[in-house]
């Protein structure tokens, strides 16, 4: 590589020429001027909004524009999946626990057996849900098994 | 910093550029008449046409001042600026190079480079008869035909006299890449104007 570099003389006498190819100095003094006009004229405008710049960063950068699109198509992805997830649990899982439970202390298993036992008994339209008689409601038996004495069904009498 | 600085001594560069990140456009000026000439030179040389350079030049120095926040100052400005003057230029030449936009003038150039047009004119027009100026006109023909890499070291090294080193540091090449890419633009050259030179 080293054995060439004479050769190249001539050809380096022709490139070293070319610097002297250069315009006038009047041109260089507008072109500065046109610089400075341009920045001047830039910082005046109204800002530009973020989305331009950014498109016009991710225009120049292309493997930057991959590496985000594809984060982006990889978020998008594993947001439906944790939704389809989230949603799948729901529709699954019965509801744990209600207030009106939670302030009686009663568990959903005792909710349950006194449902079903009451169901066998009240099967009968004769014997309806609702009654005068308290014998005959089905609601009356489910307070004394539960321990709900308190709630009241129907308009109370103060007087 | 109450004390004006005096017109005729030459300000430090890192001091006009940490004004220019100020907002000092008169300083920035000052770092834009220093460098233009070089950088339009290059540009020049790099795209053949005036108006094209004297756009990337003036786009180059604006790139720069908006992002003279990012300049850390682990390289001279000067280097700074030629890379982002570089890269601009050679992003426009790919771009071109993409439309594959055919002027007049490049009509001209690809009649021009028929290489049996060349030969013709090789021929009838023997080797003492070209004038300078003609010859000129053969050697920007012959550097339109390099890879923009091997144009670009060749315009920055051969014409415009830069170090290797400083080379290096602007397009972020080895040293040696530099000089590999020097010979081998050299040696196309040499082979594009075999009939013109000796």
């Amino acid at each position: 590589m080293s054995s060439a570099p004479d050769n190249f003389d001539p050809l380096l006498k022709l490139l070293s020429d070319k610097r002297k190819n250069t315009p006038p100095p009047v041109f260089f003094n507008r072109l500065s001027d046109r610089v400075i006009a341009r920045i001047h004229k830039d910082q005046q405008a109204p800002p530009r909004p973020w989305y331009e710049k950014c498109t016009e960063d991710l225009d120049a950068k292309f493997i930057w524009a991959m590496v985000i699109s594809a984060v982006s198509c990889c978020l998008l992805i594993s947001g439906v999946w944790l939704a389809h997830r989230y949603f799948e649990k729901n529709t699954h899982e019965p509801a744990q626990r209600s207030p009106f439970i939670g302030q009686s202390g009663v568990t959903p298993e005792q909710i349950h057996s006194s449902i079903s036992e009451s169901n066998n008994a009240s099967s009968s339209s004769l014997k309806p849900v609702v009654s005068s008689d308290p014998k005959l409601n089905d609601f009356h038996e489910l307070k004394q098994k539960t321990g709900l004495s308190n709630i009241v069904i129907g308009p109370t009498e103060k007087n | 910093m109450q004390e004006k600085p005096e017109q005729d001594a030459p300000v430090d560069e890192l001091e006009l550029v940490r004004r220019a990140r100020d907002g000092d456009l008169k300083s920035y000026d000052e770092l834009v008449k220093r460098y233009q000439e070089r950088i339009y030179s290059t540009i020049y040389h790099m795209t053949m046409n005036h108006e094209d350079s004297s756009d990337l030049t003036q786009e180059s120095f604006i790139k720069a001042f908006q992002a003279i926040h990012n300049f850390k100052g682990d390289s001279s400005f000067f280097t700074w600026v030629y890379r982002i003057s570089v890269n601009k230029t050679i992003n426009f030449l790919k771009q071109k190079r993409k439309r594959n936009h055919y002027s007049l003038d490049d009509i001209d150039y690809n009649a021009e480079h028929d290489p049996d047009l060349v030969s013709l004119i090789s021929h009838k027009t023997p080797r003492r008869d070209l004038n300078l100026s003609e010859l000129q006109e053969k050697l920007n023909a012959a550097m339109q035909k390099l890879s923009e890499d091997h144009r670009l070291v060749i315009v920055l090294h051969d014409i415009q006299g830069l170090p290797h080193e400083e080379i290096s540091r602007i397009m972020d090449w080895n040293v040696g890449t530099v000089r590999s890419r020097l010979y081998y633009a050299r040696q196309q050259m040499q082979a594009l104007l075999a009939d013109y030179i000796t």
